[in-house]
């Protein structure tokens, strides 16, 4: 039986009421999620990939999809980063799956079609995105960031895949050129009528006619849609119970998640399903892909995920619609004048052990446990002779933290820096910088902590990621 | 280990005008050190047998940038690097071969020429690691100052109040020097109401960057009365050198960052050799590396002036003011009279010097005994500490 095996997800910290997103007046009702100003598609596919994977051993997972419209790099693969920094064995299959809002849906399909002809027994699918509309347009405004994350696999499925109904087509309605950073919508009305809304009906009934079922059969229908009144006249015209038998789209606590929403939502609907539930999944973009999903038994034994719910209830609202900007790096911060450093690429390489997968060593003499890896032991002087172990999953606590509010580097446009020193449990310390962290004052020496990937704000194009740590939510 | 007790006098010394220097060069910052030095010690630029070069990160590199101002021809020069020890390394150095026979008069010099390139919080962006992580010098030694309130069950305002009144201290000294980059007393109100740089550190918690330079001329004891009367003895030198590169992340569990080991280690290297069992008693003034308030403040228990954790006690006993037993940073140490990095170590030394000569004007001690300078380099985890003791020709 292939299916999903687990499900994970993230959503940032930080919210941003729609009503301040605007010149004058007032603006629409609820608040988007934002990611932070070190967060991208690569970084929140990783914190969904932590949450799918609590307590499992991600040494067995043979594949990694990422789904994204919003990659930090037109060249460059983030699959490979992510299977990287969450120390993924070498020899995976790893890829991109991106340009497309329905990406996700269509990468859980690639995904269970590798598992179906025993190319890989497990295959994580992300699906990320980080939305940015033009400043203070309606695309800004009903979009959200986040991610999600589902294992696909042939064994202890928690939801079997009863069918997949794919449709490609050609039309433009959202889009982004190469050199842009900006989203782009046509009218609305053209857009609407003639493209999302007969095309997601027609795929819709033509997939549960494939399937042989009927709307009555559906526990839960769950979609993607530029926005709540659009979303909602499709199950409405398909004769679904919007009240009962509609995933609420979550447009008024989230936003709309690009290549992320439709997979969130479906985690969203795994995190209240019940044995036995039939759940249908559409995503548009570019065409509708649908899956049809049987939730099994061992649905109960993937309740401690912190979810799309769950993510949700954990926020901190921006208190203006400059600091929203700040994190979009489109507010700039004047900086202290510093010659421009690129990170050596050589070196990080090298190191990768240590600063992508957080690998310490181990002195198999004495025991002493030094990050980085340190060839000689500071406590018996045995040279060469340790064991690497991994600190990732390790309990973490603040030692010690500090800020800095100038920034001492151009690109961070939202100061202050939070830095920090962190034990991780019975092992060792380590320096690093600290994200996320709400009031400076409010913190505790020795609260918990949490590792997170995240990018570093660095002068030059160079890809720098490192991993940070954030109070736990 | 040996000991350089009594070996090398300093017969001279020169310190320009620490600030943002626009119109100076390094070149010229040299020259006016060097010949302030020259006339004290009464010796011209033929006198010179080796040079000494102390500078991080202002120079070609070579000791050439000494020679090439001063016009100094085909004689040794070497250049030292120890970062915030990098002066004190210069002297040290230049002792050791004045010690060992080879040369009769050496100078030493130490300048950083940092206001060029707009340097704000001594930041240390990547350069040590493709991903530094640490940030600015700042948000280092803040961390301290987070453990330390924890450790000693001190609160917030308490602390805070705790290290504007070292603020306050070498503001009020600096005031007196008319060398001092800031010259000017502030009231603690001042120092705990200034913006934040890094949690809990404020503005006036973190010493600025500076312009500036500063040498001395060493000989060697015995022939110092035939160059002048007015001379002092070096009595010990302490340098010690951690092993952690908190830069990379690395950060040993077993090290406390209350307390500067490797300040503990120089000094207690310089007390051996000087035979000094008593510091807090021995000692008559100390000019110590406060690049920060926590910084001074560990230094007090470092050094051992006091216990572990004694140090918010001694600031409110206010032991450390010129009025105190054992007063710290006479000139105004770096929080007022600046830091330029690579000349901070040889200023420390030159007002110590003054001090035994009887020169330092409104700040003069009655009895200045044995003066002690300490530099400290690196940031809480891996320090480059030196301790100096200087004392009087007999």
């Amino acid at each position: 039986m292939i299916g999903i095996c687990s499900y994970g997800a993230y959503v940032p910290l930080y919210r941003l009421a729609r009503e301040i997103m605007v010149l004058e007046g007032k603006g629409g009702a609820g608040e988007r999620s934002v990611a932070g100003a070190d967060e991208d598609a690569l970084t929140m596919a990783i914190d969904a990939i932590l949450d799918c994977t609590k307590g499992m051993d991600r040494g067995s997972i043979e594949g990694l999809l990422n789904a994204t419209t919003s990659s930090p790099f037109a060249e460059k693969q983030i699959a490979a980063a992510a299977a990287a920094a969450l120390d993924f064995k070498d020899n995976i299959i790893a890829a991109d799956i991106g340009h497309s809002l329905r990406a996700g849906l269509t990468a859980v399909r690639l995904a269970a079609d590798t598992v179906k002809a025993g190319s890989a027994k497990k295959v994580m699918v992300t699906a990320a995105d980080r939305r940015l509309g033009t400043p203070l347009s309606a695309m800004e405004s009903n979009g959200g960031d986040g991610a999600a994350a589902l294992l696909l696999g042939d064994k202890d499925v928690i939801a079997s895949i009863e069918g997949f109904y794919s449709f490609s087509s050609d039309f433009t309605d959202t889009w982004r050129p190469a050199t842009d950073q900006f989203v782009h919508v046509w009218s609305d009305r053209f857009a609407v009528a003639e493209g999302y809304q007969p095309m997601m009906q027609q795929a819709l009934a033509a997939a549960m006619k494939k399937f042989g079922i009927e709307p009555k059969d559906v526990t839960k229908l769950v979609y993607n849609g530029p926005d709540a009144r659009t979303h909602g006249a499709v199950a409405t015209a398909l004769k679904f119970d919007p009240k009962t038998q509609v995933q609420d789209p979550l447009f008024s606590v989230l936003g709309n998640t690009g290549a992320a929403f439709p997979l969130m939502l479906l985690v969203a609907a795994l995190e209240k399903a019940k044995a036995g539930d039939s759940i249908l999944v559409a995503a548009y973009g570019d065409g509708v892909d649908v899956m049809l999903l049987k939730v099994t038994d061992d649905i109960e034994k993937a309740r401690d995920r912190h979810g799309v719910l769950g993510y949700l209830k954990s926020k901190k609202m921006l208190p203006s619609y400059v600091k929203y900007l700040r994190l979009r790096h489109l507010f700039f911060v004047e900086s202290s004048r510093m010659t421009p450093i690129t990170p050596g690429l050589a070196q990080l390489w090298r190191e990768r052990d240590s600063m992508y997968k957080l690998h310490a060593s181990k002195c198999k003499q004495c025991g002493w446990v030094e990050f980085p890896i340190r060839r000689i032991c500071p406590k018996c002087y045995s040279k060469d002779d340790y064991q690497q172990v991994k600190l990732l999953d390790q309990k973490v606590k603040l030692y010690s933290f500090s800020t800095d509010t100038i920034p001492t580097i151009p690109e961070v446009t939202d100061p202050p820096q939070g830095r920090a020193i962190i034990d991780f449990e019975g092992s060792t310390r380590m320096e690093l910088e600290m994200t996320d962290f709400g009031n400076i004052q409010d913190l505790k020496v020795g609260q918990p902590m949490e590792m997170t990937f995240r990018r570093l704000e660095r002068q030059g194009d160079v890809a720098a990621y490192a991993w940070k740590c954030k109070p736990v939510r | 280990m040996g000991t350089i007790k009594d070996k090398v006098a300093i017969i001279g010394m020169g310190c320009t005008n620490f600030g943002d220097l626009w119109k100076k060069g390094v070149p010229d910052l040299i020259i006016d050190c060097a010949y302030e030095a020259y006339e004290d010690a009464g010796v011209g630029p033929k006198d010179i047998e080796a040079v000494f070069v102390g500078n991080v990160s202002s120079s070609m590199w070579t000791g050439a940038t000494v020679t090439e101002a001063l016009q100094l021809d085909k004689i040794p020069a070497t250049r030292v690097e120890n970062n915030c020890a990098t002066a004190a390394e210069a002297l040290r150095v230049g002792a050791f071969s004045v010690a060992a026979g080879m040369y009769d008069t050496v100078l030493c010099v130490g300048f950083e020429k940092l206001k060029d390139y707009g340097s704000g919080a001594l930041e240390m962006p990547g350069s040590m690691h493709p991903i530094s992580v640490v940030g600015s010098a700042p948000a280092s030694f803040a961390k301290s100052a987070v453990q330390y309130f924890e450790k000693y069950k001190i609160p917030f305002d308490k602390g805070k109040e705790i290290l504007s009144k070292i603020a306050v201290k070498n503001h009020a000294n600096g005031a007196l020097h008319p060398k001092a980059h800031f010259r000017r007393a502030i009231t603690l109100e001042t120092a705990l109401n200034a913006p934040m740089i890094a949690w809990p550190l404020g503005l006036f918690d973190c010493c600025p960057v500076t312009d500036g330079a500063s040498c001395a001329i060493i000989t060697r004891a015995d022939k110092a009365k035939s160059y002048t009367k007015d001379y002092v003895l070096l009595k010990g030198v302490g340098l010690s050198v951690g092993r952690i590169d908190p830069f990379k992340g690395k950060f040993r569990s077993d090290v406390d960052i209350t307390f500067w080991d490797e300040t503990w280690a120089a000094a207690h290297q310089a007390y051996e050799q000087v035979g000094i069992k008593d510091p807090r008693k021995e000692i008559g003034s100390a000019e110590v590396h406060d690049c920060f308030t926590i910084t001074e403040l560990i230094i007090y228990e470092s050094l051992g002036f006091c216990p572990r954790g004694g140090g918010p006690a001694e600031v409110e006993k206010e032991s450390f003011t010129l009025k105190g037993d054992l007063p710290v940073n006479t000139d105004g140490g770096l929080k007022s009279f600046g830091h330029p990095v690579g000349a901070s170590g040889l200023r420390m030394i030159y007002e110590l010097y003054n001090q035994q000569l009887g020169r330092a004007g409104e700040r003069q001690l009655k009895n200045p005994k044995l003066g002690l300078a300490h530099s400290q380099g690196g940031t809480p985890g891996m320090f480059q500490a030196s301790v100096t003791i200087v004392g009087p020709a007999s």
